[in-house]
Formats: structure tokens, C-alpha cells, sequence
């Protein structure tokens, strides 16, 4: 009986371990603790962090992924947040993550091994303290690693299972980070299929190739490697992410001839073909045929794509929720192309198809040959006038040439299609479209003193414009829709627009205007505030009103690392004005004048019979600038800051007081 | 025959019209008395004991009826959560979601198919508490401004034990009638204890005792309030015993019952005081001084072991095994005291487990309920003295016990017997904050350079943030620590920073940008360094983190020039907290001098409006004028 038992035991263990990569495994049996130099600002050093991914058998739509990490530990705040580790497990429509088997040990710094029993093992969702390393949505498998001190390393391998309902869905790219916030000596990737299967991969922000080491002759994949990667913080106004290196890897099956790999397929035959939805739901409940009969109608090229942009946006109009599922599907996208390239064609409308990526996120790389790298798709059209009239897909509300600023100006992969719907392909740019800027001006009254107290009544109003404008366009849209709750929504929307010291329930007055490129709003409330007989004076910041304060934080002051971009930063405008029956006392410092090479930054203030008015504007003039140019950015944000947080002190009038 | 038609048509239409009339309900009127927001129409919450037949034990059958309107914009969130744990068992019984008509007439938007109602973690402060759970529903159409909601539900207690308070109203709610009866039985006896029943009316007649409360008001709590039970009325029902046939248990009757229940979890724990004891000499090495020894324990479980609440069921109560803990590298305030405890006893010292209620918990041990404590620390009879150590507290040493104990009861072991001992609360001149420096006006733009120093649980405050801060956040904390209190400086560098003798002190420089510089140069000299903010009627008392002084003396220069203005002695003064602000010229310096200094451990329960009238003269101060020509 022991026999069987202990044979049992042995299978399991075997079956268990198979699962795991062989030489991940072999290379967690033989490991021992390591020396190396830490950075003074780190609180862990990942000694080395690969991903070994393998499809063991024919189908594509099963993916073993073992992960192997070695990690330091130099700081208390290292060990809080280092000594457990969590695997990512989930279950979606169409894919699956399972957990598949765990090994972890303790290489402590005396140079012996405690291992850690994986019995403990928990299911739970993620801490909100877990590192970004760790950072996944859903629920997570953790187990507490043994005995771990400050100078100790950790180590494990895990294994997990994805399967895919379809091949199909392993056509899908996939993208893999080798950098974050901790300084890591090794990331590598590893990738290992059968010989009817084929890898592709695209690295990015690899440097030149000065540290990459790429293994092309790994078996039937690939091995990646980068050492030495620094640790990348977000700073403001940065993207960190567009630095870091990643790339993007593909497997898919050289025996599905349907799978092509250039861009001339992707135009030509439209490929690849995905699970599409219903058609019908894109030209809002008609098919394009019935579709047809009335845009055939509709005069003028402009016109008829004003007409089609109405069916097109009128199902996310009516299911608002829906957008903010299938906003940033490409996948969703590409089925909206693929109907209104159908109906260019009948109505024998050149029409072309921008597949663009944010700013945001990255460039476009030439040779990947992806859906999945771009973020949406932009449509554009020549009009009577022969000018190029542009519009989104999967924008309710929106116009034409209503192209939010993250695409503007961006280089991108076109399908151009003639009348015929002879399609041709090529790269191209985003013009630019719009600018914009973003309006607040505050007004305060100082109506009465009641016995200790001073009653204000504040006047404000918002104005975006151009491009801020669509940034909150869909939202405002679908907001004023419905005239039964539009008071109870706007109300909403402004009380996050009111600092929180002077959040109020009794805003009234609220009136709002909406034009083609422009949205005002403006509302009143009241504020109260304390005075006591000690002294006749009073304050007010402009803090107390203005969301944004420019602050920045004191670490960031003196140290820049990565490049800055101001992509979704808007020039800005902030009025604030006071009259009331006491003397202001004036403080000249509140004048203050910065210009250089980035942009502007202008405080300024009149006072007259009792009434003050100051004005706040900051231009930039540039998209983006270099780390060695933070100190010209700080100069700018300062000048506003200055006098956002300044205090402007007010005289009680005797008048007033009798 | 037509007379006594009409004559009934009449009284069937006004009765009809009556119904209709009692069934509306005015919003303006309900905005007007209680605001926008939520207010509770009706709650009502019926306590009963059964006995069960099949178990011949009594159980505890508490139902639950809500009648809620929500009023203005901010009510968008139709969620509703009901949380129980794993000794409840909760039926939710029915929801029904109702807009208003122009008239005010319900009109039913969603009766909610309860029995689909989601179970989900709960998360309190986005903290996962794994023994709590909620069973939650929503609206799921979009709700109207206003909107009505009944539901019903209620809950099964088996172990009388858990049946602890129960509320008359909730945070941000308004309540309109609300009534808690408990339905008598002669074989189950308990105790009640009010908490905060103003305006709340008992009656008590044979079968039931009945508190009754209307018209509510809301309280909307702050950043610094303290924890409801101090201000929201509630009751806490203590089951002293229950009686069957054969036998009558004793339950919670006094706190013996309590300590003897804990007793029991304590003494099912079995450890393994080899491994232990290694633990203890691998963390000690070669140290000989007993204080020296207490503290490196206290270290290792304070520095090693991370707390996280993974509390299920009995484990709530029962501390897991310590050896089992310094396993893990992770426990509850349990595990992590009785980690603790028995680390200690392997070297021979005297500690005991100890039970609390932290200063979140507005209770003592005269009241026999599991509600009165939240909490588990480890005891130290040292040297005559009794020590309190609480590695869960990061700001904590050995042999100070953290400001979230100060005054508080504590329950603490001694075998079969306990003693209940009350924490001390600090002394104000034990943890101060000093400000010594000066202004320079004489330059375009003020300068401000300021020496600062920490001591008591300032200190401690301070050293923990940065001990367990990360390595790339530690250089910036004293800037961070310190910023409340900064207000109108905008910091340039923080240097010179020294820790000895339980004091730390920094150098600090920058602009001072409290001023006025127009024709003539006025500045607005005291700091604005009250952290604890003004309360309005609404809002519930401010939570004094631990008494303390605030100390400031600072020169004011203007190349030898003097203001016009001189304050003398200003003063405010009252038992819990005072101030005093003046200016004088000293050795032909020009010196503003202000201290505050707080006795209290929270501004005053019963009303807001000593702190107010100390609040605003404080902010007053902060408005005083130097003005140079």
C-alpha cells in the first residue's frame, strides 16, 4: 500500500514538474545565493525575471507560460511588499489562466536555502499595497514566502495554462513589458514552439542593440534578453511607458494559409478576419443595403458621410455603457471599417481607413504587421471643396473632424479606397486639426457679515474648447440627452469640477451652452466663512477654487529622467475676480512674467473701486521637451503655482461692519 | 337608496383619496428638514429569540425593514451592500426601487429579483476584511434625482454571543422614524446599553422594550472625525443567559463570561516552544540586558511579521499559533501578539495576552460584549511595571505604547483570572513640535529659515515613516511629515537632519509668502499650524491623534525696522486645549511667539462649539497684521 502510495506521490510530482519548462526548472534546483551591487534608491533587485513560453502540442490555443524570478530584498519596505507572491489566474469569455504548479525558496544571505511549502497557498484578490509587478485584474493565487530578511533573495518558478476557445485568437499579438519600477539585472523571454508553428516578435526601445542580446537559434523560438534595465518612475507630464523597452511576439500556425503577414494582404483582402459584430448594430439596426437607400439620397459627398457617422454613432448614443466597453477595441473598430468601406463602396465614395495609435501608448513600427498595435481606426474623405474631412469610429456625438488631440499629428498605417473600392495602402500623418483651451473663471462676492460670519457667493463657469472640449464631449453629450435627469448630471459633473474645500450641496443657477467646438458652463453657490473681532482681515486663495494647482511634488523638483510630453495638458486659462465692500491689500509679488522656448506663464491683477480681477494663463508652446529641460518646465509651473497658492488678504470695510 | 350610494361612493372616494394622500411624500418638505442626500423614511428593526427545536438551543432572529429616500444628484449610486459574517446567515427577503411622480406618488421602477443578489469581499477603506462579506444588489436602470428604495432582510445569529450593537441611523443619513424593539422571552435574559440616545424614546411594556427615535439628523463625517460610535446613536444587546428544560447557559452576563470565552481560545492553542525558543536566541544572538532582549523581540515581530487581516470565522477571536505565524511572516493583531507573548516567555518574562479597544471604539469592559474590544496586544510585567507592546503599530516601541491605546481600557490575562487596567494617556509636554527661526523681509521676495524639532510621538510619527518608507520616497519624507504645518512657506531645502534622544531635528529654508507688499509691507506672521479642522453642525468631533504642544518662536527682520502693530498675551484657555499669541521686542529683535497645546484626546463629544470658538481664533491670529511703512 505504502508502495502505491509513494508510486502515486512520484507520478504526481513528476506530472506536476512536467509542466513546468525543463530548464527553468533545472535552473531553480541549482541556484544559489548571489552577490551583486544595489542601487542606493532600491528597495529590491530583480536578479534576473524570464518568461519562458511554450505550446506543447499542435494547437495554438493552448500556452504554458513559466515565470522564474530571482529578487533582493535591501529595505523593510522591500520586504513588506516583496515577500509574498501572487500568480494572476482568470476566467474570461473566450480564454482562460489557470494555475498549473509553484516552487519557492529563500536563498538567504548566510547562504543556506529554506523552501517554502506551497500548501499555504491562497486564492484571493490582489492587496491594493501589491507591487506594479504584480499587478493584474481579477483574482490571484498568493502564497507567503518563508523566512525572508532584509540582504535575503527570493526565488520561484510558477507555471500557468492559458487556453484559448479558437486558434483564431492566437493571431492576436501579445506584449511583453522588460521594464518597470525596479531595477533588474536580467529579463528575458523565452519562446518555444513546435516546428509547424511560427514566432514572430518586434522589439522596442531595445536601444540600438548596444544591450540586447538575442538569441535567434533557441530551438524553434526565440530567446530575448536585456540586462541592466533601470528602474522608470512617472513623473509629470511624462509617458514612461513609451520608453521602456517591450516588444510584441506572435505564434501562429504556418499551416493556415488564410494568416498573412503584409501590409498588402492586410489592405487587399482586408485580413485578418475576425469574429465581427452584428452589422446591423453598426449602421444602427439596418443592414447597408436599407442603409443605402437613404444615403443615396442625401446630396453631397460630405453630407452622405455626415449621414453615415450619424447611423454609426447613434447605437452607442442610445447604449452609452456600451462605449465604455468597446472605446479601445481595435477588434470593434476594424468591423465598423470593414461596413462602411462596404458602403463607400455602393455609393462609389473613395473613402480612406487611418489605423492610428495614441500618443500615449507608442509609434507605429512599419514592420509589424498587427491590428493589435494601433488603438483605433480614423476615416477620411475629400469633400466638395476637395479639402480632407476626417472622423473617428466608436465616438458618440461626435462630428466630423472631431479627432482627439492624442491622434493628431501621428504617423499611420492607410487604406485608401476608390470609388470602386480598389484599395491601395501605404503610411501616412494625421493632420493637425484642432488646438483648444481650457477657461475657469471664479467670481466672488462678499454679500454680507452676519455677527462672526462672512457670506460669499461664488460665480463660476467652465468654458472648453477646441480639442479639451472633446476630451469630455461624449460624457457632456450623453449627459444633456435627457432633459428629465440633466440637472441631476451636470450638478454631478460640476461638484468635481469645485475644489474639495468648498464642496457645496446648494449649487444653483445652472445654465450650460453647447456649440460645434465649443461648451460653456456655469453655475453659482455659496460660501461662509468665520471672522472673529481679533482681527479685521480675511483671506482667500485662489486654491480654494482652481482644481489644477500646479503642484509639484518635491521630489520631482530637483531630478528629471524621462523625456516630457504634454499630450494631454491644455493651454490654460483661469480668471478670479473678487469685489465686495472691503480694501484688498495689494501684494505686487502676484505679478509675475515667465517666457521661454516651452511657452508662457502670466499672473496678473487690476484693482479698482473695490473690485479685484487677476488673470492666469499658461501657454505651452511645445509637445514635448527633454529631461535636461525640466528646470524651463518647473519654471513655468512654479509661476502659476505662486499665485494659485497664494493668499490674498482683504481689509474689512467699518462701513461693513456697522 | 341613492343617499346611501352616494354616501358610501363618498367614503370609498375619500378614503381613496386619504390613502393617496398619506402615500405621497412632499420632497421639498424633506429637503427643507433634513437636506439633500439620503434620509430614512422608516427603518425598523425587530429582535426576537426562538428556540430551535431540532438543535434545543435558542437563536437570535433579527429582522431588518428599510424605507430610504435618496434626494439630489448625489444620490447616482443605487448600490445597496448588507454585510454579515460568517456567524450570520442573511436572507435577503425583498427590494423594490420606486421613482416620484410630480405629485409625489411612488411609482415602481424595479422590483429587484433578490435571490440573484451578488456576494461579494468587503472592503472597508479599500481594506479586504476576509471574514465579512456582503450581499449587495442595484438598481439597473438609471435612477431618477430622487428615488425610493424598501428592502428587507434579516439575519440569523446561532451563537448568541455575536449579537453586539445595533444602530439607530448611519453615517450620512437622515433619519425620519426609526424604531429597535426586542421582542422579550422569558428564558433568554440580556442587557441593554444606550449609546448617544438623544432624542431617542424607550418604553418597555410585557412583551417588548421599544426605543423610538424621529426626525435625525444627518452627520457627515470628516478626514479627522471620530469613529461613529462615538456620536451615532445605537445600543449594544448583551445576552447574559438562556434557558431550555434541562439547563441554563450562561452567556455574556458579565465580563468573567467574556475573558472566560477568550481564556478558552487561548488555551486551545498548543505551541511549539522548541521552535520558538530558537527563534528567540537566533533574534537575541548573544544579548544579555533584559531591556535589550525585549526590544530585539519586539523589533523582530514589529519589522518581520506584516499584518493583514485574514480573520475567517473562529479565527476572528483566536489568535493563530505562533509558531505558525513566524512562519508565514504574516498574521492579525492575534497572531501578531501571541507571537509575541510567547517569544517573550521563552525567555523567562512575564506576558500575558491582552484584549483592547482602540481609541476607534468608544467602550469599556463594564459592558460584556464582543464589541467592546478590536484588538489584541501582548502584555509585560517588567520591573514592577506593566509595559504595553503593540507590534501591529509601526511608530510603536516596547516600552511606549502607541497614541491609538492611550486611555483606553485593557483586559489582560492572568491564567484563570484577568485584571483590567486602563493605558495611559500622554503627557502633552511629552510630544511637542518646535518652531524656532526667522523671517527676512528685507528681501524682495521674504525669506524663511527655521529650525524644527520632534519629540514623543512626534518622533516616533516620524522615525516609522521613514524606517518603513521606500528607499527612493526617504530623503522627501521630512517634507511630507511636516507639510501641514507649512502652510504660506514654500519649502527650498530641508537639511540637517539628526535623531538623538528620542528627538529629531531639521534645518528648513525657503520663501515665506504669507504678505501683503504694496505700497506698504504687511505680513501675516503666525503659523498657520492647527492640523485639526472647524466642525459644523453636521459634522462629528474631531479625533486628537495624541496630546501634544505646538511651540513656535520666530524673529521677524526688516533691516532693523519695526511694525506698527504689537500683540500682547493673547490668549484662549480651557482644560483641554489653550493657545497663547504674542509678539515683543527683545534685544531689538522683533519676536512672534505662538503655542498651542492639546490635553484632549478628542474635542468635546456633547457639543462643537468650544472647538469652533477656539478654531476661529486661532484662524484669527493667523490674520494679524505686521504692517511696515
Amino acid at each position: 500500500m505504502i508502495k502505491k502510495l509513494l508510486f502515486g506521490f512520484i507520478c504526481l510530482s513528476f506530472s506536476v514538474n512536467a509542466q513546468i519548462n525543463d530548464e527553468a526548472l533545472d535552473n531553480f534546483a541549482n541556484s544559489a545565493f548571489q552577490d551583486i551591487n544595489q542601487r542606493d534608491d532600491s528597495d529590491v533587485t530583480i536578479i534576473f525575471d524570464r518568461t519562458y513560453v511554450e505550446i506543447k502540442g499542435k494547437k495554438v490555443s493552448e500556452v504554458y507560460t513559466t515565470v522564474h524570478r530571482k529578487i533582493k530584498i535591501h529595505s523593510l519596505f522591500g520586504l513588506e511588499h516583496y515577500n509574498k507572491l501572487y500568480i494572476p489566474i482568470f476566467n474570461d469569455l473566450n480564454n482562460k489562466l489557470e494555475f498549473v504548479a509553484c516552487k519557492a525558496k529563500t536563498l538567504k544571505k548566510n547562504k543556506n536555502t529554506v523552501a517554502t511549502n506551497n500548501e499555504n497557498i491562497v486564492t484571493t484578490t490582489l492587496p491594493a499595497n501589491a507591487p506594479f509587478l504584480y499587478k493584474v485584474k481579477g483574482k490571484v493565487k498568493m502564497l507567503a514566502i518563508k523566512d525572508v530578511n532584509i540582504g535575503d533573495e527570493i526565488e520561484y518558478i510558477y507555471t500557468t495554462k492559458q487556453t484559448y476557445d479558437s486558434d483564431d485568437y492566437f493571431y492576436k499579438a501579445d506584449k511583453i513589458e522588460f521594464g518597470n519600477n525596479i531595477y533588474c539585472l536580467e529579463k528575458s523571454l523565452f519562446i518555444n514552439t513546435k516546428k509547424h508553428l511560427n514566432v514572430n516578435i518586434w522589439p522596442y526601445n531595445f536601444h540600438d542593440g548596444t544591450t540586447r542580446n538575442s538569441d535567434f537559434l533557441y530551438e524553434n523560438g526565440y530567446k530575448v534578453s536585456l540586462k541592466n534595465i533601470q528602474p522608470n518612475f512617472h513623473e509629470i507630464y511624462s509617458q514612461a511607458n513609451l520608453h521602456n523597452p517591450y516588444l510584441f511576439y506572435e505564434i501562429k500556425s504556418t499551416e493556415n494559409k488564410e494568416l498573412n503577414d503584409t501590409w498588402e494582404d492586410f489592405a487587399k483582402y482586408f485580413k485578418p478576419k475576425r469574429q465581427d459584430i452584428k452589422k446591423n448594430y453598426v449602421l444602427n439596426g439596418q443592414s447597408v443595403e436599407n442603409a443605402l437607400d437613404e444615403l443615396n439620397m442625401t446630396p453631397g459627398t460630405q453630407k452622405k458621410y455626415q449621414n453615415i457617422l450619424s447611423h454609426i454613432n447613434k447605437p452607442i448614443e442610445n447604449d452609452f455603457h456600451v462605449y465604455e466597453d468597446i472605446k479601445d477595441d481595435i477588434e470593434v473598430a476594424w468591423s465598423y471599417a470593414k461596413v462602411i468601406s462596404k458602403t463607400a463602396k455602393k455609393l462609389n465614395l473613395p473613402i480612406n481607413f487611418h489605423f492610428v495609435i495614441s500618443k500615449n501608448n507608442g509609434k507605429l513600427e512599419k514592420s509589424l504587421v498587427s491590428l493589435y498595435q494601433f488603438d483605433t481606426i480614423i476615416c477620411s474623405f475629400q469633400n466638395e471643396d476637395g479639402s480632407t474631412v476626417y472622423f473617428p469610429l466608436l465616438e458618440p456625438y461626435s462630428n466630423l473632424n472631431d479627432i482627439r488631440k492624442e491622434y493628431q499629428q501621428t504617423e499611420c498605417f492607410t487604406i485608401k479606397q476608390d470609388l470602386n473600392g480598389k484599395r491601395t495602402h501605404g503610411f501616412d500623418l494625421i493632420p493637425l486639426l484642432k488646438t483648444g483651451n481650457f477657461q475657469k473663471k471664479v467670481h466672488i462676492t462678499l454679500n454680507e457679515i452676519i455677527y462672526d460670519t462672512l457670506k460669499f457667493t461664488i460665480n463660476e463657469s467652465l468654458k472648453f474648447n477646441g480639442h479639451s472640449w472633446l476630451e469630455i464631449k461624449p460624457l457632456i453629450s450623453y449627459m444633456i440627452k435627457d432633459s428629465l435627469t440633466v440637472n441631476k448630471k451636470l450638478k454631478s459633473f460640476v461638484e468635481n469640477q469645485i475644489v474639495l474645500n468648498n464642496k457645496t450641496d446648494s449649487i444653483y443657477n445652472l445654465n450650460y451652452s453647447k456649440k460645434e467646438d465649443l461648451f460653456t458652463i456655469d453655475y453659482q453657490y455659496n460660501v461662509s466663512k468665520p471672522i472673529t473681532s481679533n482681527s479685521p482681515y480675511f483671506s482667500i486663495s485662489p486654491n480654494d477654487f482652481f482644481e489644477k494647482d500646479f503642484f509639484t511634488p518635491y521630489y520631482l523638483k530637483n531630478k528629471r529622467i524621462n523625456k516630457g510630453y504634454f499630450t494631454n495638458e491644455f493651454n490654460t486659462v483661469y480668471l478670479f475676480s473678487f469685489e465686495g465692500n472691503c480694501s484688498w491689500q495689494e501684494n505686487k509679488l502676484l505679478k509675475a512674467s515667465m517666457i521661454n522656448e516651452f511657452g508662457s506663464a502670466n499672473t496678473t491683477y487690476t484693482y479698482n473701486n473695490n473690485k479685484l480681477e487677476t488673470s492666469v494663463k499658461l501657454n505651452l508652446e511645445k509637445a514635448e521637451f527633454e529631461s535636461s529641460h525640466w528646470s524651463k518646465i518647473l519654471d513655468l509651473r512654479e509661476t502659476i503655482y505662486d499665485f494659485l497658492n497664494a493668499k490674498f488678504y482683504f481689509k474689512i470695510s467699518n462701513d461693513f461692519n456697522n | 337608496m341613492p343617499s346611501n350610494f352616494f354616501k358610501i361612493i363618498t367614503i370609498l372616494l375619500f378614503t381613496l383619496f386619504s390613502c393617496k394622500l398619506i402615500g405621497q411624500i412632499d420632497v421639498k418638505i424633506y429637503e427643507e428638514k433634513f437636506g439633500k442626500g439620503l434620509t430614512s423614511l422608516k427603518n425598523k428593526i425587530n429582535i426576537e429569540f426562538i428556540y430551535n427545536e431540532t438543535s434545543k438551543q435558542y437563536f437570535a432572529k433579527v429582522s431588518h425593514k428599510y424605507e430610504k429616500l435618496h434626494l439630489g444628484h448625489e444620490s447616482s449610486n443605487s448600490l445597496i451592500q448588507v454585510p454579515f459574517n460568517d456567524f450570520q446567515k442573511l436572507s435577503l427577503e425583498k427590494a423594490r426601487f420606486y421613482k416620484l411622480d410630480s405629485i409625489g406618488n411612488k411609482k415602481l421602477i424595479e422590483n429587484v429579483k433578490v435571490k440573484y443578489a451578488d456576494v461579494k469581499d468587503y472592503y472597508i477603506n479599500n481594506i479586504f476584511y476576509s471574514d465579512l462579506k456582503v450581499k449587495q444588489f442595484n438598481c439597473s436602470v438609471d435612477l431618477p434625482e430622487n428615488y425610493l428604495i424598501n428592502y428587507a432582510y434579516h439575519v440569523k445569529y446561532h451563537d448568541l454571543k455575536f449579537l453586539t450593537s445595533f444602530y439607530f441611523q448611519n453615517l450620512n443619513e437622515a433619519v425620519e422614524e426609526v424604531e429597535i424593539s426586542i421582542k422579550k422571552n422569558p428564558n433568554v435574559k440580556f442587557s441593554i446599553f444606550e449609546f448617544n440616545l438623544n432624542g431617542i424614546t424607550k418604553t418597555e411594556d410585557e412583551s417588548y422594550i421599544r426605543f423610538k427615535g424621529t426626525n435625525l439628523k444627518r452627520f457627515k463625517a470628516l478626514n479627522t472625525s471620530v469613529n461613529s460610535n462615538y456620536y451615532l446613536p445605537h445600543i449594544i444587546l448583551s445576552v447574559a443567559e438562556i434557558k431550555t428544560k434541562k439547563s441554563t447557559t450562561q452567556i455574556l452576563k458579565t465580563t468573567d463570561d467574556l475573558y472566560a470565552w477568550y481564556k478558552t481560545l487561548i488555551d486551545e492553542l498548543k505551541p511549539d516552544n522548541e521552535i520558538l525558543k530558537k527563534l528567540a536566541e537566533s533574534i537575541l544572538e548573544s544579548e544579555t540586558s533584559d531591556p535589550k532582549k525585549i526590544e530585539k523581540l519586539f523589533k523582530w515581530v514589529q519589522n518581520n511579521i506584516q499584518y493583514v487581516a485574514f480573520e475567517n470565522g473562529i479565527a476572528g477571536f483566536k489568535p493563530a499559533e505562533a509558531h505558525e505565524v513566524a512562519s508565514l511572516k504574516y498574521g492579525d493583531c492575534k497572531g501578531m501578539a501571541n507571537l509575541l507573548v510567547n517569544l517573550l516567555k521563552t525567555q523567562g518574562f512575564d506576558a500575558r495576552h491582552t484584549w483592547i479597544g482602540t481609541r476607534a471604539n468608544n467602550y469599556n469592559y463594564s459592558i460584556p460584549s464582543l464589541a467592546v474590544d478590536n484588538h489584541m496586544i501582548c502584555a509585560l510585567n517588567f520591573k514592577n511595571q506593566r509595559y504595553f507592546l503593540d507590534a501591529t503599530s509601526k511608530s510603536a516601541t516596547w516600552d511606549k505604547t502607541p497614541a491609538h491605546l492611550e486611555g483606553k481600557q485593557a483586559l489582560v490575562s492572568n491564567n484563570d483570572t484577568f485584571t483590567i487596567q486602563t493605558v495611559a494617556k500622554s503627557d502633552p509636554k511629552s510630544n511637542t513640535f518646535t518652531i524656532t527661526g526667522k523671517i527676512d523681509l528685507s528681501k524682495p521676495i521674504p525669506k524663511i529659515n527655521l529650525k524644527l524639532k520632534l519629540t514623543g510621538h512626534f518622533y516616533r510619527d516620524f522615525l516609522s515613516s521613514v524606517t518603513y518608507a521606500s528607499n527612493k520616497t526617504k530623503e522627501h519624507i521630512p517634507y511630507y511629515f511636516l507639510s501641514d504645518y507649512l502652510n504660506g512657506i514654500k519649502v527650498n531645502t530641508i537639511s540637517s537632519i539628526e535623531t538623538s534622544n528620542e528627538t529629531v531635528t531639521f534645518n528648513l529654508s525657503g520663501t515665506f509668502n504669507h504678505v501683503a507688499l504694496g505700497n506698504q509691507k504687511v505680513i501675516f506672521p503666525f503659523l498657520d499650524v492647527l492640523v485639526y479642522p472647524r466642525i459644523s453642525k453636521q459634522n462629528p468631533p474631531n479625533y486628537i491623534d495624541y496630546p501634544q504642544i505646538i511651540d513656535s518662536k520666530i524673529e521677524v527682520y526688516n533691516a532693523g525696522r519695526f511694525p506698527k502693530e504689537n500683540y500682547n498675551s493673547k490668549i484662549i484657555d480651557n482644560e483641554n486645549f489653550s493657545a497663547f499669541y504674542f509678539t515683543e521686542k527683545m534685544n531689538g529683535k522683533f519676536i512672534v511667539k505662538q503655542k498651542i497645546s492639546f490635553n484632549a484626546l478628542n474635542s468635546s463629544l456633547i457639543e462643537n462649539d468650544s472647538w469652533n470658538t477656539f478654531f476661529d481664533q486661532i484662524n484669527s491670529f493667523n490674520n494679524l497684521p505686521l504692517t511696515y511703512d
